[in-house]
């Protein structure tokens, strides 16, 4: 394993004395290397974990989580989502041209120019060195999910190897910024964009809980009792490991450049996983890898003279705890929980919300209009092993709305109607699937592999026709891979 | 930066050996999401003459079947020389593909061994439903060629209808290639049934027809199919098939109203009576038990909807007794996913072969279904004994009597689309005016009346019927009397394996179908030997029986019509010991305790017997007064200033205080029989025994009474706590609303503080205020709050400031480590609203200066408008009574305004419906009565300080209930069930686990799991 102390420049003695010295020794070379250690390659994705369309739907975010360590930082990368679409689509008729070089069963696949260098061997297989990377930062590690802010102009992404939050700027062309030196080729984040302001949380004895390990953004004014004054800015929500949920805001102020943390609350559990927000009650969500249930917690923002013109003390929001909804009617025979993603149905005239479960492996519909302090389950729909990820859409064409559920044990991708409860489709053969982005417009998913480094194009047309009624006796009905975006890492077992 | 190598060496170390410690294994499943299953009768040997050499089996028809030899315990097959044998075909959903499974065997078939792993046929994406035809060859039996058999599947992602040769299942036919044929559908079928012609006219072009559920295209889809089991051929059809359609009708609203439970009168008609407490020789029917009331199940009957547009989820071809009724006696029932119906069609052709779909008058089941089963028709109550076994007698006469007076009840059951739940609806006779109606089987608290008290959510249904043989009027395959003929048996005869009459219901001479010496002459049946079945027990299956596959990976069982009732109830193998004497025939009394079994229609199936022990306390209750605890003696005394009283509404009683009834001197000797009644449908669980002196009979005085029912019973912990929380009232959000420009502490002085808290639902939570209170007694003064002064609320939460940084005044507003404070700020509720309470202080002015002083903002010195704080809301002067399982009781409701408000229209209380009292408050020295227990706290004039001191009462019910069920190993999502009769194995579906469960029904266990 490359350490940064493997590659300390400072000549390190080896010793000749006892163990105690050798482990003063090594204490001290961890502490006085002054070494950056390995910076992440130039668009290379290693061990992704986390990723978003923009606001437009031109440009995917992938954050690179350095899971092994292999380099010094994390990286950010924005993808001109427009050409690979165009350049997968391409792809079949390149593999069906007997005189083009890709060679492939219709899987194409593409690498940014940046590896052309270094990877230039591999042009002589089916892989396209294509520009389709729009920028790139350097990041933390171990970004652990990832929420683009209500205006589309900032990105925001629980670091677990800062224990904190990391902002990245973006505009509509993919562009990334993040305090760095911008000129160059590889912009590093100031630690500045590395971290929240937490001065105003420290005059209230609140201190920012470590290992964030789930994010969701929206706008602040939704947080506002119906009625009040309009306010400013964007919320932005982190789960934490231990059991704590944060709210900060951002954007409330122009003199504060920095997301400011508001509140923190603990008690919410334990290996909490993800958080997701239900607009209707008001209330965060969190799903928890131990608990019988789920957390859930408000957020109550002060507000002077309720009702029509009243405005809203932000600096005074407070979190606070809510009931534990408890499952009802679930077997959990190893007398514990596991729900590893939440989704509340995107329609607007339908309560339902999704948990995703892995004891059983299963995808639950509930009814959160139902709740009183228990999780009653209206369908469980099973799914592949290791269920991890949740993404549910509507397709209005269609007048379905679906569910995608990346499942890393079983290497697959399930997609689920949620009204009939009927598998529709599976996307086999994936690496290890991890999130799923889902690109309505362009019948299109994007799957991060976490352990092949890449990103997997689905095609959902096939499904979508048949859906639709819109197909022929014989004609396939699943989802379709198309091509992926990055080389393949071939990974050792990670056990 | 410095500290990231550190950071990292740690992180990569937890990576490296965390990782490595638990590695995922991940081994190819036999099967992928297993789903619909069917069965397919296969012939092994050359039974109809074909060629010894010919190796080839043949799918024969499920009636050959009919008798397939179940495997003994020790899996020795009973009777070798059967030639049939059963394979299972089983849907994978996720890989498209049918495999099968040789159930004679249990082993799964590999159509290609070449291939590692198991092949299956391929049949089309998302396979749901699976109907197999075998039909009798048309020529003579010695010369027929092998039979044809074909198999349909309706695939739900491919929206598409496949079919091909039944053998192509079979291990003998190992080709794969493309179906016999495949034909698109309206949209993706969630279900399939086949109807045959069997009185086809000779060269008739319609043999049959298949339906199909297309939920989203809110329609039946109806393929004719010919004499080679093929679709109809129609050039105009892209696919060339020949498909009808019948989009579900919208019935206008007075459809779907429920049918009501009335007599011929129109009196509410009780459809399920009172338990049954059996001994081996004595049926005892209880009474004392509140059955479920038709007319409260009704009212609770909202019809509910899930849209506008039906979405067929389900099929159910029903037979009727023909000449029953004016309706056709083949229907096709369709379970809706959206409407709340049942929709039903009568089922015929055309005078050319077309097939009919007729609408009838659907059922109105208030809720949309999404699964169905229906039980065969099934005497009404069960059988009494007598001491003599009738003779298997034909005679229609003489199994009916001269009055034809048996009466036969069905039984349609469905799971509800909206929670899971199971209801019941009666189907017995389509000219009946209860037909239709959705049947109140359930009392359970918390649960819909009309639903089956099942432990979860259920996600398929099956119905067991073993020894069992209902005629329908047809001809029965096996020779009861020896005449060498087959026999017809009349409608709803009941016959074991042997071919003994077992029972014909009510009212005829026959009925008296039971005796001892049958009972312990089940265990000499050569059937049965090497099974684990003993005794008639809970778990030995042999009647009618719902089972329930639930969402907790369990399988519960449902009595119907248990033919072993009247063999069960006692461990006492000889019949001259009487379950109620408890002495043997030397009249010595025995050590064991005595023990029945209870039974009932539309229960769940009790696990084990239930002595009358275990119906009372299983500990005394505690007590406690400030410092003081104790458990409390059974004349009710046990702490200092409190006892348990007697519950009783006498005055004379109440003027007792903490004193017993029955001791000397009291005033009431002799003992009034009054003082020892508890409410109606209860009894003493607690209590000291007194005797009248008049008539020297010993009672318990009752000091707790508790529901004696066992189907009724919750085994929980009740607490009854002065001033204590009631559950669920803490907020995050509370903040004072009061006057501008006015001060907190004189606005709370004055009455002029509301607290305004959205997150929580006041209301819904059963918070009173005085007001409150008021309104409603004076409507009802009888009513249980009446007298009661309302809620208080606590403000809950540390002061802004660091505690670090507090003052010394401040200090006491500090939580300790237990969560406690030295100080907190009480509020009287006057009103309370969904969302805001006006309080009044329940402190002194000095407490809520001190707490305006220490709880402002940081840097500012009075409360802020619109501040934040953490609250509660506890009794006033009552105790909180909660059960650890049913939790706090109230009938309160958001009134017009958000007020809240008691709600005595339609939450009555009836002084003989124990369950009316949804009372979660208990006033001192008053009968407090919930539809679990009833007990009195009674203050002694002895103690001192009683009002300001905390107080409680716990006592814990035990249920001595246990379910019968059974819980597989592994995390379980049940899929679907299916039930072999022939082989009494039921199957039911993991889709969690990728495996079928073999479950045989004597005794009712796990037998086997395919995967």
């Amino acid at each position: 394993m490359p350490l940064a102390a493997d590659r300390c420049p400072v000549r390190c003695r080896s010793p000749h004395g006892g163990a105690l010295v050798v482990g003063l020794l090594a204490m001290t070379a961890l502490f006085a290397c002054e070494t950056d250690g390995q910076s992440p390659p130039s668009g290379q994705l290693f061990f992704p974990s986390a990723m978003t369309l923009s606001a437009n739907g031109d440009v995917l975010y992938v954050a690179n989580s350095n899971f092994d360590l292999r380099f010094n930082r994390g990286a950010l990368h924005s993808y001109d989502l427009t050409r690979l679409n165009a350049l997968m689509d391409a792809c079949p008729r390149l593999v069906d041209d007997p005189t083009n070089r890709i060679t492939s069963a219709g899987e194409c696949q593409v690498l940014p120019l940046e590896l052309e260098d270094r990877l230039g061997e591999l042009r002589q297989e089916d892989v396209r060195f294509e520009d389709v990377l729009l920028d790139q930062v350097q990041t933390g590690s171990f970004a652990d999910g990832m929420a683009l802010g209500p205006e589309g102009r900032r990105l925001y992404l629980p670091m677990r190897g800062d224990a904190n939050l990391t902002f990245v700027d973006t505009d509509e062309s993919g562009g990334l910024s993040c305090g760095g030196d911008e000129s160059a080729d590889f912009e590093r984040c100031s630690a500045d964009f590395a971290r929240v302001d937490e001065s105003l949380a420290r005059e209230r004895d609140v201190t920012l809980p470590n290992d964030p390990v789930g994010v969701i953004a929206g706008p602040f004014a939704d947080l506002m009792p119906p009625g009040s004054a309009p306010v400013d800015g964007a919320y932005v929500l982190f789960a934490h490991r231990g059991g704590s949920a944060s709210l900060f805001v951002d954007g409330d102020q122009d003199d504060r450049p920095s997301p400011r943390l508001l509140a923190t609350l603990g008690g919410l559990g334990s290996l909490l996983v993800d958080v997701t927000f239900d607009d209707a009650s008001g209330l965060g969500w969190l799903a928890s890898a131990t608990t019988v249930g789920v957390a859930r917690f408000g957020i109550a923002a002060e507000v002077i003279e309720a009702g029509a013109g009243g405005f809203a003390q932000i600096e005074r929001t407070q979190l606070y705890r809510s009931r534990t909804l408890v499952f009802e009617d679930l077997d959990t025979s190893r007398g514990f929980g596991d729900v590893r993603a939440l989704a509340i149905d995107p329609r607007p005239d339908v309560r339902r919300a999704y948990l995703l479960n892995r004891t059983p492996n299963a995808l639950l519909v509930t009814d959160p209009e139902a709740m009183d302090d228990r999780i009653r389950v209206l369908r469980r729909v099973p799914v592949g092993l290791g269920p991890s990820k949740l993404t549910v859409e509507t397709f209005p064409t269609e007048g379905r709305t679906l569910a995608f559920v990346s499942c890393f044990d079983s290497q697959d991708v399930w997609v689920v109607d949620v009204d009939l409860g009927a598998l529709v489709g599976i996307v086999r053969n994936l690496g290890g699937p991890f999130e799923i982005v889902v690109d309505v417009p362009r019948q299109r998913a994007y799957v991060l592999d976490f352990v092949a480094s890449t990103v997997r194009f689905v095609d959902l047309a096939p499904m979508l026709a048949c859906l639709r009624g819109d197909l022929m006796t014989g004609d396939e009905c699943s989802p379709q891979l198309l091509g992926l975006l990055g080389r393949p890492a071939a990974r050792d077992e990670l056990n | 930066m410095r500290r990231l190598p550190v950071f990292a060496l740690a992180l990569a170390c937890a990576a490296l050996f965390g990782c490595r410690s638990d590695p995922v294994l991940v081994v190819p499943a036999t099967f992928e999401r297993p789903g619909a299953l069917a069965f397919v009768c296969v012939r092994e040997t050359n039974a109809f003459g074909v060629d010894e050499d010919d190796e080839v089996q043949a799918i024969v028809p499920f009636e050959n079947c009919r008798g397939f030899p179940a495997r003994t315990d020790t899996d020795e097959r009973i009777e070798p020389s059967f030639d049939y044998v059963v394979d299972l075909l089983v849907a994978q959903t996720a890989r498209g593909e049918v495999g099968t499974v040789d159930l004679d065997r249990g082993a799964v078939l590999d159509l290609d061994a070449r291939v590692p792993g198991f092949t299956f046929r391929r049949v089309g994406e998302g396979p749901t439903a699976i109907v197999v035809r075998a039909r009798k060859p048309p020529e003579a039996l010695a010369t027929a060629p092998v039979p044809r058999s074909t198999t349909y599947v309706a695939s739900f992602a491919s929206r598409s209808l496949a079919w091909l040769p039944t053998r192509e299942f079979n291990r003998q036919l190992v080709t794969a290639g493309d179906a016999e044929g495949e034909a698109l559908l309206a949209g993706g079928p969630a279900a399939l049934a086949l109807v045959e012609r069997d009185d086809a006219p000779e060269g008739e072009a319609v043999t049959g027809f298949l339906v199909a559920a297309i939920p989203e295209a809110g329609a039946l889809e109806v393929v004719p199919l010919g004499a080679d089991d093929a679709p109809l051929a129609d050039a105009a059809d892209a696919d060339g098939i020949q498909r009808l359609r019948f989009p579900l009708p919208v019935p206008d609203a007075a459809a779907l109203e429920p049918v009501p439970l009335v007599d011929a009168l129109g009196e509410p008609l009780v459809r399920t009576g009172a338990y049954r407490r059996l001994c081996r020789d004595q049926v005892d029917a209880r009474d004392d038990v509140r059955t479920p009331d038709a007319a409260q199940a009704q009212a609770e009957a909202e019809v509910v909807p899930l849209g506008a547009t039906p979405a067929p989820l389900d099929l159910e071809v029903v037979d009727l007794d023909p000449g029953s009724s004016a309706e056709p006696p083949r229907q096709l029932w369709v379970a809706d996913g959206v409407l709340p119906l049942v929709h039903r069609y009568g089922l015929g052709v055309e005078a050319d072969g077309t097939p009919r779909l007729d609408a009838l008058p659907p059922l109105p089941t208030g809720v949309p279904v999404r699964s169905l089963a229906v039980s065969p028709p099934v005497p009404s109550t069960i059988p009494e004994t007598t001491d003599a076994l009738p003779e298997p007698d034909l005679d229609e006469a003489a199994l009916y009597g001269a009055d034809d007076e048996v009466v036969f009840e069905r039984f349609l059951y469905a799971i509800d689309a909206t929670d899971g739940s199971v209801l019941v609806v009666d189907v017995s006779d389509p000219g009946s005016a209860t037909f239709g109606a959705v049947l109140p089987v359930t009392t359970e608290e918390g649960e819909p009346a009309a639903r089956l008290a099942l432990r979860a959510a259920a996600d398929a249904l099956a119905v067991v019927t073993n020894d069992v043989l209902v005629a329908n009027g047809e001809d029965f395959a096996g020779d009861l009397d020896g005449d060498g003929d087959l026999e017809t048996l009349p409608r709803g005869t009941f016959i074991d394996r042997a071919g003994a009459i077992l029972d014909v219901g009510e009212g005829s001479d026959a009925n008296a179908a039971f005796d001892l010496n049958w009972c312990d002459s089940r265990l000499d049946d050569p059937r049965r030997v090497g099974l684990a079945a003993d005794l008639p027990g809970p778990t030995n299956l042999r009647g009618v029986f719902l089972v329930a596959a639930l969402a907790t990976g369990e399988l519960q069982i449902v009595d119907v019509h248990d033919l072993d009732a009247t063999c069960r109830g006692s461990f006492f193998r000889d019949e001259t010991l009487r379950c109620d004497v408890g002495r043997d025939d030397q009249g010595n009394e025995v050590s064991e305790r005595d023990s029945f079994a209870y039974v009932a229609r539309h229960r769940p199936r009790i696990g084990g017997l239930i002595s009358t022990e275990d119906l009372n306390l299983p500990a005394s209750p505690a007590l406690t007064l400030g410092t003081s605890a104790a458990s409390v003696n059974e004349d009710g005394s046990g702490v200092l200033g409190l006892c348990l009283g007697v519950v009783n509404p006498d005055p004379a009683v109440e003027a007792l205080g903490c004193a017993s009834p029955s001791a000397p001197g009291m005033g009431l000797d002799p003992l009034p029989l009054s003082v020892l009644s508890c409410p109606r449908f209860m009894a003493p669980v607690f209590g000291e025994t007194a005797t009248n002196t008049d008539t020297n009979q010993q009672a318990v005085v009752p000091r707790i009474c508790a529901t004696l029912s066992p189907f009724d019973r919750r085994g929980e912990t009740w607490r009854a706590e002065w001033q204590g929380l009631i559950p669920g009232t803490g907020g995050g959000a509370a903040r004072f609303d009061r006057p501008e420009g006015t001060s907190f502490v004189d606005a709370l002085f004055a009455g002029q503080v509301v607290v305004r808290d959205e997150s929580v639902s006041h209301c819904t939570r059963g918070v009173l205020g005085r007001e409150n209170v008021e309104v409603a007694c004076a409507e009802d003064p009888a009513a249980p709050e009446c007298g009661y002064g309302g809620d208080r609320l606590r403000i809950a939460d540390d002061p802004p400031t660091p505690r670090a940084d507090a003052s010394a005044r401040c200090e006491v507003f500090y939580a300790d480590r237990d969560g406690d404070r030295a100080l907190e700020l009480e509020m009287n509720i006057v009103r309370s609203e969904q969302g805001a309470l006006t309080v009044t202080p329940a402190t002194g002015r000095d407490v809520a200066e001190r707490f305006a002083e220490c709880y402002a903002p940081i840097g500012e010195d009075a409360l802020a408008p619109g501040q934040l704080f953490e609250s509660v809301v506890l009794t006033g002067d009552a105790y909180v009574v909660t059960g650890t399982l049913t939790g706090f009781l109230h009938r309160v409701v958001e009134g017009p305004g958000g007020l809240c408000t008691v709600d005595l229209a339609n939450q009555p209380v009836d002084e003989n419906d124990p369950t009316t009292f949804r009372n979660g408050r208990a006033l001192l020295n008053a009968i407090y009565r919930n539809p679990q227990v009833a007990f009195r706290i009674t203050p002694d004039p002895l103690g001192e300080g009683l009002g300001d001191q905390s107080s409680r009462l716990t006592f814990t019910l035990q249920d001595p209930a246990t379910d019968a069920f059974v819980n597989p190993d592994g995390t379980a999502v049940f899929s679907g069930l299916s039930y072999l009769p022939e082989a009494r194995r039921l199957y039911a579906v993991d889709a969690n686990g990728d495996r079928i469960l073999e479950l045989s029904v004597e005794p009712f266990a796990t037998r086997r799991a395919i995967d």
